[in-house]
């Protein structure tokens, strides 16, 4: 099927300004697109850059940090010289986003309905009726039962389950081209958890609104994403579509993550883990970000830095000794 | 006087030696509720009681893991602070290899302590920011004066860092110098510290990254080998759950719904909610994506602080019948070692380490 | 001084050395730590330094002003007040009252102050109910008001008047170090050192009072700042510091009278009090970044 190219990002880049003048850098030469209707994911640990990257591309990262792009094209212009203003009216219309935390993204203060029709008739030109008629509609949609009376109720009057429901009601009131969902089930619990991304399913089933689905759960990339980004240490270290990063992953790193994720379905599940920790900003690895961890890491890996390069149609991996089938299911 | 100083001789001669019987720990009827509303005033506002824990019974057997999993609100973290008398009991037994230990004394209960320990989940705040690890680690041990020199404190506290794989040179380092990870083997260090025969352990991975749980997972796992641990693994996620215990409990709204061995639990629940709640886990490897779907639980929890008569499942369950709003299912014995509380057990559950056999097949 | 020694203690390996470095680094702190020096050995050293006695009168130098201005000598190098007194000297030597009434009022109400809140947020119930409405009353009473009435009675001297100052001035210090208390408590280190059997007073002194320590520093360069200015206030009404002791609370009320005609008079021993106020609150904001093991490998 020939997907229209939604997003399209070329060597992002993120640093965070330090106290000396200094520069870190978070993210390095991101590249990537996403077409209509794909849900792209984007997995790694904690301090890999994907919510940095996530923020930059929405305009919504703040000083000490600083995002360089050779373009993001959003349908086909390029929003990485957008002036602030630009950047503010595209977000919640064109560009819109889900936050982790479903109990602190609500304006406690608000009700719902007031939080849901105002971004409504912000970006559409309704009148205030149909904005409300619009929000209980959207309401409806995302399986909130009793719409009428939730509309008028107040943040902490619901559970956090709801209220992530309500935060996806807002996101697609505008039937966004893009979507970026930043962890948005990690604060559930699992019943919940798989409720919400059933519900996200359905949703863009039928829509072409593209998502970045972002989580460091292999689980819920495996339910939800047709393609994988996996980064580490703010670069992309593979992609590939959801069947071969599974079950034929060139990546250490991602057999690694594969590796140390428990397999529930199994009976005899062997836990091997990545050894060491993931290193900090201010102290880099020269060459390959991963070596110090890599059990196949060899003399060139400590000084060359791998560049992604493509191995196979829609398989993209950074590694200067990649794996061939090491990591197979049966 | 003397006869007390006697049985608690006694006892801590007792401790000293390996636990022979089969049972470590045996919770009867443990119930523990929190009092809210004010005392005062009638009606909405007037006293009620929040049933956090509401009759919970269970066994640790030596040397294995007992996993308690459930969600939010579901009594598993009260469970495990009030074994330990972080909390006090509302009512109910706890027995420490035979020996009851929620009503015991004070100073009685000072030789129990060192037996029982407990790891945190939060790597963060379960370290006192302004502490060395080396101290971390020796408050245990200076606590209960289990060392009659500095030297022999010293030589104790690094044995423990050597133990759970932290290098000797961090001991004069404060808990911000290390990553979660680490933080997480320092307070490990301090639950082994007084060689413990039973560890609760709250959560202890599911504030870390996927490739450090697996580290503290298999350092768990090969500590209880070492030294013949029991533990209480407490957690929300099945899959952790699942990874290390010998069986498991599952809890819902205060009460226990099911407790059977792991691969059983896994393969053929007979709850509707453990067959809801792993039906909900994401199963990493899209091959099988296509093929759950229809046990998903609907509805959300509600709220312990007014559950729902008879069965407390039965808002959410697809089974529901009459009997369920109005009793309490029994708890009892459907398969050997396999205890459920449901008026309808699910005959064949679906589980999910089944599907995967029929996959392979 | 004191203060320099037990952190010193808590320490101990390459303790003084290090501290000294991070001293330095920041700006603020060592503007403070100078101000502080120079206070101290000022006021130690008055005799010496002062080159009149503050008591002795000059009735040629009868309001004279400072020496830049016309009128002025290199003799008294502020001027003279209204009665010929060396203004120099009567700071310098004022710089002695001030400085320990600020200091021991302050340590007083800390003491006071930390063991209140301690007690009662770590050991709720009825005992902090008891503490907590103590302090509610203490502070509805207005400070000054209260002081200036214990004073009277009482009859004023310095002991009197950091006794004063201090006993109305903890009130800050309870309740501070009770909220933190009671976040600290819920923390799992501490929850934990409870399930491992440790004491409850052991818990308190090793687990919570490190913990509140940097909180409690400074609210304690604060409130020296402010009792100083009590003080001064309190000998400004005439209820504090009696005539012939000099304070800068007595200068400066002696010198509000001729503010209109002879600006010196009340001036001098006002920017005295405010260098020195500024001096100990950045040394104060200093020592407790620097006091908190999580910001020393950022400085």
């Amino acid at each position: 099927m020939e997907r229209q190219t939604t997003l399209e990002v070329r060597n992002l880049n993120v640093y965070f300004k330090t106290a000396g003048g200094n520069r870190t850098q978070a993210v390095r030469n991101l590249s990537f697109q996403v077409g209509s209707g794909e849900l792209l994911g984007i997995v790694g640990e904690s301090g890999c850059g994907k919510s940095v990257s996530s923020l930059a591309i929405m305009g919504l990262l703040e000083f000490p940090a600083i995002a360089e792009a050779d373009k993001i094209c959003l349908m086909g212009t390029d929003i990485s010289k957008n002036s602030r203003e630009e950047m503010r009216k595209l977000r919640g219309s064109e560009l819109s986003m889900i936050f982790q935390e479903p109990m602190t993204s609500l304006n406690p203060l608000f009700t719902i309905g007031a939080q849901l029709s105002d971004t409504i008739a912000l970006h559409q030109e309704c009148g205030k009726a149909e904005a409300k008629r619009r929000a209980v509609e959207m309401l409806e949609k995302v399986g909130i039962p009793r719409a009428e009376a939730v509309y008028k109720s107040y943040p902490n009057e619901l559970s956090g389950g709801m209220r992530q429901r309500v935060m996806i009601a807002i996101a697609l009131a505008n039937s966004p081209k893009l979507l970026i969902a930043d962890e948005p089930t990690t604060a559930l619990d699992v019943t919940i958890q798989a409720q919400i991304l059933e519900l996200m399913r359905d949703l863009i089933q039928d829509s072409n609104t593209a998502i970045l689905f972002i989580t460091h759960d292999l689980g819920v990339i495996a339910e939800m994403a047709d393609r994988v980004l996996v980064m580490y240490a703010g670069s992309i270290v593979e992609e590939a579509d959801v069947m071969t990063l599974f079950h034929n992953c060139a990546h250490p790193y991602t057999q690694g993550l594969l590796d140390s994720t428990i397999k529930v379905h199994e009976i005899h599940d062997e836990l091997r883990c990545i050894e060491g920790v993931v290193p900090s900003l201010r102290d880099m690895p020269s060459g390959c970000a991963f070596h110090p961890r890599c059990p196949y890491a060899q003399e060139d890996c400590r000084s060359q830095r791998p560049e992604l390069r493509k191995t196979a149609e829609g398989h993209a991996v950074a590694c200067l000794h990649p794996l061939r089938g090491r990591w197979n299911h049966d | 006087m003397t006869k007390a100083r006697e049985r608690a001789e006694q006892l801590r001669q007792e401790l000293a030696r390996p636990y022979e019987g089969e049972n470590l720990l045996e919770v009867r009827h443990l119930k523990k509720y929190f009092r809210t509303g004010s005392r005062f005033l009638p009606g909405k506002s007037g006293q009620s009681y929040i049933r956090a824990v509401d009759d919970v019974s269970f066994t640790v057997k030596s040397g294995q893991t007992l996993g308690i999993v459930g969600e939010s609100g579901c009594g598993k973290s009260t469970t495990g602070n009030t074994i330990i008398r972080l909390l006090e009991k509302t009512s109910g037994e706890v027995y420490f290899q035979g020996h009851e230990i929620s009503d015991m004394s004070k100073e009685e209960m000072e030789i129990i302590r060192p037996n029982i320990q407990m790891i945190f989940q939060d790597p963060y705040s379960s370290l006192n920011p302004r502490m060395r690890v080396f101290d971390i680690i020796a408050e245990p041990l200076r606590t209960h004066r289990v060392c009659k020199s500095e030297g022999e404190l010293r030589e104790q506290v690094l044995d423990m860092m050597s133990v759970v794989g932290l290098q000797p040179d961090y001991a004069s380092r404060y808990p911000h110098e290390f990553s979660g990870g680490q933080r997480q083997r320092i307070g490990i260090a301090r639950a082994l510290a007084l060689r413990p025969k039973l560890i609760i352990c709250d959560e202890p991975v599911s504030a870390l990254d996927v490739s450090i749980q697996a580290q503290v997972l298999n350092l768990l796992a090969s500590l209880q080998k070492e030294f013949h641990l029991s533990y209480i693994f407490i957690a929300h996620g099945l899959p952790t759950v699942k990874h290390v215990s010998d069986r498991i409990a599952v809890m819902y709204l205060g009460q226990l719904v099911e407790l059977a061995g792991t691969d059983e639990l896994f393969a053929s629940p007979c709850h509707p909610y453990t067959e809801g709640l792993l039906a909900a886990i994401p199963i990493p490897d899209p091959a099988l994506r296509k093929e759950r779907r229809s046990a998903l639980l609907q509805g959300d929890l509600p709220s312990p602080a007014n559950p729902p008569s008879g069965c407390r499942f039965h808002t959410r369950c697809a089974h529901c019948k009459e009997i369920c709003e109005e009793t309490v299912p029994a708890w009892r014995e459907v398969r050997p070692g396999h205890f459920v509380a449901c008026h309808f057990p699910v005959e064949n559950g679906r589980g999910i380490l089944e599907r995967q056999d029929a996959a392979v097949k | 001084m004191g203060k320099k020694n037990a952190h010193k203690g808590a320490n101990p390996p390459s303790g003084f050395r290090k501290y000294a470095g991070l001293l330095f680094r920041s700006q603020t702190g060592t503007i403070g730590f100078f101000i502080l020096l120079m206070i101290l050995i000022i006021a130690i050293f008055a005799p010496h330094i002062a080159p009149y006695d503050p008591t002795s009168v000059d009735l040629r130098g009868m309001r004279m002003p400072p020496f830049w201005m016309e009128g002025g000598s290199m003799e008294h190098i502020l001027g003279c007040d209204n009665l010929g007194r060396d203004l120099w000297s009567r700071i310098i030597y004022g710089t002695r009252v001030s400085l320990l009434v600020g200091i021991l009022s302050v340590l007083l109400a800390g003491a006071f102050g930390i063991v209140l809140g301690m007690v009662s947020g770590f050991y709720s119930g009825w005992i902090d109910s008891v503490i907590m409405r103590v302090t509610d009353a203490f502070f509805a009473i207005p400070r000054i008001l209260m002081a200036m009435v214990v004073l009277m009675v009482a009859g004023s001297s310095v002991g009197v008047l950091i006794l004063i100052i201090g006993g109305t001035s903890w009130v800050p210090f309870a309740r501070m170090i009770r909220s933190e208390v009671l976040a600290l408590k819920e923390k799992e280190f501490v929850k934990c050192s409870r399930s491992i059997g440790t004491k409850g007073t052991v818990i308190l002194l090793r687990h919570i009072l490190p913990n509140v320590m940097s909180s409690f520093i400074v609210l304690c360069t604060m409130n020296i700042a402010g009792n100083i200015i009590s003080e001064a206030a309190l000998s400004f009404l005439g209820v504090g510091i009696q005539p012939p002791t000099v304070s800068w609370g007595v200068m400066l009320a002696e010198g509000r009278k001729f503010l209109g005609t002879h600006w010196w008079i009340g001036t001098f021993p006002g920017i005295a009090i405010t260098i020195s106020v500024l001096g100990i609150m950045f040394l104060g904001n200093w020592l407790r970044d620097v006091l908190d093991p999580r910001n020393q490998g950022i400085k």
